[in-house]
């Protein structure tokens, strides 16, 4: 499909034959905005704020801005860096329902920027959750590689809506623990492999499931190629409530038993990472409005639709709910259950 | 609202039974060869100031004092006729034109008194066919949407495309019917061409403000497309051969002088010649065609039928085969079907009740059709054998039923008035997907997936009526109203939707006009690329997503002091309401399902001065027109577009200066050439770096940052585009023409998109943008034989 479109694009543009030239840009003229960064949750006794700013040739780190937080029109806090993650620690602990607003600003003054959100409400809690071993699970990549078979786990999860308005949901990747097989470089350059376990958030194969997929599942077939239209892969979990509302909703999701994570960058080819026998914890976030949209286009920033595409449709610009710069701050409530994973 | 409606009928009915002591005369107004009725053409009791204009249909009717009168009727590119009269009862009087010995020079439709600048509406213009065939076109295929781009206050979107964005208006804003059904799917091979056959037409005309009354359902523009009737006494016909594809149309008398039949196809067929020289294990085509055709029966003066039929496809098609293995023992094929495209019928009855009253009912039915199948089937050495296929489809079902009436009860009024209705049937996508795993011919697995068509009803309906008011000699008026609703999804939504043009004649050569029009839209096109894809979708409003809404106030000023020049200056305004933008960050990828989540509600405004100069006879005609324009958009800082901040809209160009020309040296030669010129249109680039945080393990990623939308201006762009043609009159009464083209004469390299330029490790440079040209200097030529 993909495929069929772009040849016919292909075949129609150099029939008119393409030409590339370089011009000039003037970049000099760009401000640099400031930018926050967090997902603040209601659960946390510390929540962590990342303050930093764009640049023409780099984004960078401030750690020494003024970060002050206001709960229902009350300072709180003026919040420090960490010398070390060099993330401001916020203590002050948020309710459901807090109107919450944080201010920072440059040392110099030069730049000031808030955010300001109301932390929603969470669902009333998470039943039925199941998990069973899968195998031979057939994932359906947004890379259309149905031939990807592995063992998995199926999980399956119902809560109840909370009642009123349209809700905004996140189902958070779960996190289990895993072994871990990574490789460093040792005393005398060498490479070295290791092996231990951690608990790490599983991203799931959700595109079998019609409310995380806002309808637009994905069933496999061997088709090479996308087999329906526009998939973008809910990578980040959000939906809304559109589909229940009011209502209780199940999902399903699967867990692969193997996977690789890449931990440091775009240069870092990825740590291979075996789901261990033991305890998940699944949650639920409730998320607001604004953070559905900034993740669901994270969804699409990092969707291979959006790569194939973005020549044509243009660069995504990133939702932002900070006023006076850019970046995106979440909060959030969750309900989460822990549950048994048995091979 | 509904006493608004009641008074004004009340208002047009009083005016218009004002009558004493006159006489009628009405009848059809033609071509005195072909009998081909003539749109727009003028008759006029010389030594007064009543006149009137011939209709979609060909039909006038003109009241007049009873008594001595001389009757003049006139069209552009015909010869005038005077018939000296002694009115004493109502008469029918068919008058047939000759045309003039122009045979090749480019019609200028300049006095008409319903378009151009002697209408009392603004923004209105004409477009002969020999206009449309006289402007240099792309591949040799003249392209009526191409030849609308030159007009003032029209943009093309994307560089060499044939798209449509009018006044600062988006490119579903337009209302594009052919012989009176809107058609969906307008173009060709992802919009570079327009899928109307030059010579299926007769006549377009193209509105820009000064909506008239009849038309509604869309914001920025109306495109009137009439096609050819047929000739009632001679067949006749064209055949073309050109790089890109063939035409042929033949029109003729079925029974002379009652019916007649016009067929006009049109086909490309790169495909077809390619696909013998493409590798056994990798063949591609594609292809489109549109077929015209329409019956035309005269019963009597009084009752005529027309049947119209139209269809339109592009098909594609790719198969494939890989092997591998050690001998290649595995074997895969795979490969996709897709067909899109329209099929238009319509049925229309006029019906002249009396020498006031003139009706035409029309039932029609649109289907738009998208159609996608893939297929994979892999074959294993062992007999095994994996045979998978996925299905995509859409389609938009209407069916329409209307009357409209032409009521001319008096030489100072013309009321039309009328109703449609329209039951729409959208059915945004399907799809299914089926594997089969066998093993030496016994099924292990069949297994289907079929995601539903959800299919969305919707109800439309529309009365309007209008008057076109001479009120005095120098100033005439046009009020008009239109009551529209809409029901989908359990909600009704209704627009009424005045309009009102006046035309003050300030002295012998100078006119003024002003126009004030009001626009509702209820549907809207699912796209996030700037070229037309297969897989855009057409969606109704919804429950939550009100209808958008427009209105406009143009203001112009008009002089005809020189003789064969005609010049204008037109300014508007336009304030759009409920408009549509995708959210920061959403797109649409071919999945209608959530998208009312995608999208936002915001304002937009859109101003903008027009010149246009204007060659109206003699060897040399054309015009120059210059545009300056600007169009923003506004969404709530909570809307989640561009932080709630005003932004340039897409296709924005603050300058626009088009130059067109037609010479005539000879009978036999001809030059045509085209000169567009254009300010940057806004694009939006990512131009800082920022950070983004994984929302489930917090960690850090640096990523491009777009600081707002449409933040980049492109370089301007210039299109020098050529034509020759070459008649030679055959001995066998055919004349052949050729026709050679030059686009983009100079080969400008304008930017069709820009990129960032990456360094060696894939950074974006500070300094450099890759810009990508489509369409550089590109010849072609046509072959035409016309007998």
């Amino acid at each position: 499909m993909k495929k069929a479109f772009f040849l016919l694009a292909t075949a129609a543009l150099t029939a008119m034959v393409a030409c590339e030239h370089d011009i000039d840009i003037r970049t000099d003229h760009e401000q640099p905005q400031l930018s926050l960064h967090g997902y603040l949750s209601a659960d946390s006794a510390v929540n962590h704020l990342v303050v930093g700013m764009t640049g023409v040739d780099q984004a960078t780190i401030v750690h020494q801005a003024h970060v002050e937080v206001y709960v229902n029109g009350e300072f709180r806090e003026k919040c420090k860096a960490d010398g070390d993650t060099r993330r401001y620690l916020i203590t002050t602990p948020f309710h459901p329902g807090d109107r919450v607003r944080i201010e920072v600003a440059t040392t110099d003054g030069k730049r000031q920027a808030f955010v300001e959100e109301t932390v929603p409400q969470p669902v009333g809690g998470i039943k039925g959750v199941k998990a069973q071993l899968v195998e031979e699970h057939k994932f359906l990549s947004e890379y259309g590689y149905t031939d990807e078979t592995a063992d998995a786990f199926e999980l399956r999860l119902t809560f109840a809506d909370n009642r009123g308005s349209t809700d905004f949901y996140r189902l958070a990747a779960p996190l289990v623990g895993a072994m871990r097989e990574h490789r460093y470089v040792g005393p005398d350059g060498e490479y070295m492999d290791d092996i231990d376990s951690v608990t790490v958030p599983v991203a799931f194969d959700c595109t079998q499931d019609p409310i995380l997929m806002e309808g637009n599942t994905i069933k496999p077939s061997s088709d090479l190629d996308m087999p329906t239209v526009g998939n973008v892969i809910n990578r980040y979990g959000v939906f809304t409530d559109k589909l229940f509302c009011d209502n209780e909703a199940s999902l399903c999701v699967y867990l692969p038993l193997t996977f690789r994570k890449s931990l440091a960058g775009m240069y870092d080819y990825g740590t291979i990472f075996t789901l261990l026998e033991g305890t998940a914890t699944v949650a639920v976030e409730s998320i607001t409005e604004s953070e559905y949209y900034y993740l669901k286009a994270l969804n699409t920033s990092e969707s291979e639709t959006y790569e194939d595409n973005h020549d044509l449709s243009g660069p995504i610009r990133l939702p932002s709910n900070v006023h006076g710069g850019t970046g995106f701050v979440g909060f959030r409530a969750s309900a989460s259950v822990k549950c048994t994973l048995i091979r | 609202m509904k006493k608004a409606l009641f008074l004004f009928l009340v208002f047009v009915i009083a005016a218009a039974s004002a009558r004493a002591q006159r006489v009628t005369v009405c009848g059809h107004i033609t071509d005195s060869l072909s009998r081909e009725t003539l749109i727009g053409a003028t008759a006029r009791a010389l030594g007064s100031l009543d006149g009137t204009t011939s209709n979609s249909f060909g039909f006038y009717s003109l009241t007049l004092p009873a008594g001595e009168v001389v009757l003049s009727y006139s069209y552009s590119g015909y010869q005038p006729t005077e018939l000296r009269l002694s009115l004493k009862r109502d008469t029918v009087i068919n008058v047939s034109l000759r045309a003039k010995d122009l045979m090749r020079e480019v019609v200028v439709e300049a006095d008409r008194t319903d378009a151009g600048l002697y209408a009392t509406g603004m923004g209105i213009t004409d477009v002969s066919v020999s206009q449309i065939e006289h402007t240099p076109a792309l591949l040799g295929e003249t392209d009526v949407i191409r030849t609308l781009q030159l007009l003032p206050g029209v943009q093309s979107g994307m560089n060499g495309m044939a798209g449509l964005y009018v006044r600062g208006g988006a490119g579903d804003e337009n209302l594009i019917m052919l012989d009176g059904v809107p058609i969906y799917k307008v173009d060709h091979l992802f919009g570079f061409f327009s899928v109307f056959t030059p010579e299926a037409m007769k006549k377009v005309t193209f509105y820009k403000s000064s909506f008239p009354a009849r038309y509604n359902g869309r914001l920025s523009s109306i495109v009137d497309v009439r096609t050819r009737d047929g000739d009632m006494q001679h067949y006749h016909g064209t055949a073309s051969i050109g790089l890109l594809s063939s035409r042929l149309n033949f029109e003729g008398p079925i029974i002379k002088d009652r019916t007649s039949f016009s067929l006009s196809a049109r086909t490309s067929y790169w495909s077809w010649v390619a696909r013998p020289f493409m590798p056994k294990d990798s063949k591609f085509g594609y292809t489109f065609y549109d077929l015209n055709a329409k019956l035309n029966h005269r019963f009597s003066d009084r009752d005529r039928l027309y049947l119209s039929f139209y269809q339109g496809q592009d098909r594609l098609k790719s198969d494939y085969e890989d092997y591998w293995g050690d001998h290649g023992e595995y074997t895969e094929r795979y490969g996709d079907r897709m067909h899109w495209g329209n099929t238009l019928a319509s049925l229309r009855w006029n019906h002249v009740f009396t020498d006031q009253l003139f009706a035409n009912a029309t039932v029609s039915t649109n289907n738009y059709k998208m159609r996608l199948k893939s297929y994979d089937n892999l074959a294993e050495p062992s007999g095994a054998a994996d045979n998978a296929s996925s299905k995509y489809n859409s389609s938009i079902h209407d069916l329409t039923a209307q009357i409209d009436f032409d009521y001319d009860p008096r030489p100072q009024h013309r009321i039309q008035f009328g109703a449609a209705y329209t039951r729409h049937n959208f059915r945004p996508e399907t799809s299914s997907n089926q594997l089969i795993q066998s093993s030496a011919g016994k099924v292990l697995i069949d297994t289907a997936y079929i995601m539903p068509a959800r299919k969305i009803p919707a109800d439309e309906a529309m009365v309007y009526a209008e008057d076109n008011w001479r009120v005095t000699r120098a100033l005439h008026l046009t009020p008009g109203l239109a009551y529209t609703l809409f029901h989908v999804d359990g909600t009704t939504y209704s627009a009424l939707q005045p309009r009102l043009s006046l035309r003050w004649q300030a002295a012998e050569a100078w006119a003024l006009k002003a126009a004030y029009s009001e626009m509702a839209q209820y549907i809207h096109l699912l796209t996030s690329m700037p070229i037309a894809m297969p897989t855009d979708l057409w969606v109704p409003i919804t429950r939550n997503i009100k209808p958008e809404r427009a209105s406009q106030y143009s203001l112009g000023a008009y002089f005809t002091g020189l003789k064969g020049w005609e010049m204008s200056v037109e300014g508007y305004y336009k304030n759009l309401r409920n408009v549509l933008e995708y959210r920061d960050g959403m797109s649409f990828f071919g999945f209608s399902g959530s998208w009312e989540n995608l999208v936002a509600v915001g304002t937009g405004r859109a101003a903008g001065l027009e010149f246009l100069l204007r060659k109206t006879s003699g060897r040399t005609t054309g015009w120059l027109a210059y545009t300056l324009a600007k169009s923003t958009r506004k969404f709530s800082r909570d809307s989640g577009v561009n932080d709630g901040h005003r932004f340039p809209f897409t296709f924005d160009r603050r300058h626009t200066l088009n130059l067109v020309v037609n010479h005539k040296f000879s009978q036999r030669l001809d030059l045509d050439g085209t000169w567009m010129f254009h300010s940057g249109e806004a694009a939006t680039l990512a131009t800082q770096k920022g950070i983004v945080m994984n929302p489930d393990d917090g960690t850090l990623k640096e990523v491009y940052y777009v600081p707002s939308r449409n933040n980049y201006r492109l370089p301007c762009s210039h299109t020098l585009s050529l034509g020759l043609n070459i008649r030679k009159q055959l001995k066998c009464k055919a004349e052949r023409t050729w026709n050679i083209s030059l686009y983009n004469a100079y080969n400008a390299m304008n930017p069709t998109l820009v990129y960032r330029k990456e360094d060696n490790v894939g950074n974006y440079r500070h300094d450099k943008l890759t810009k990508y040209t489509l369409l550089p200097c590109i010849p072609s030529f046509t072959l035409t034989y016309k007998w």
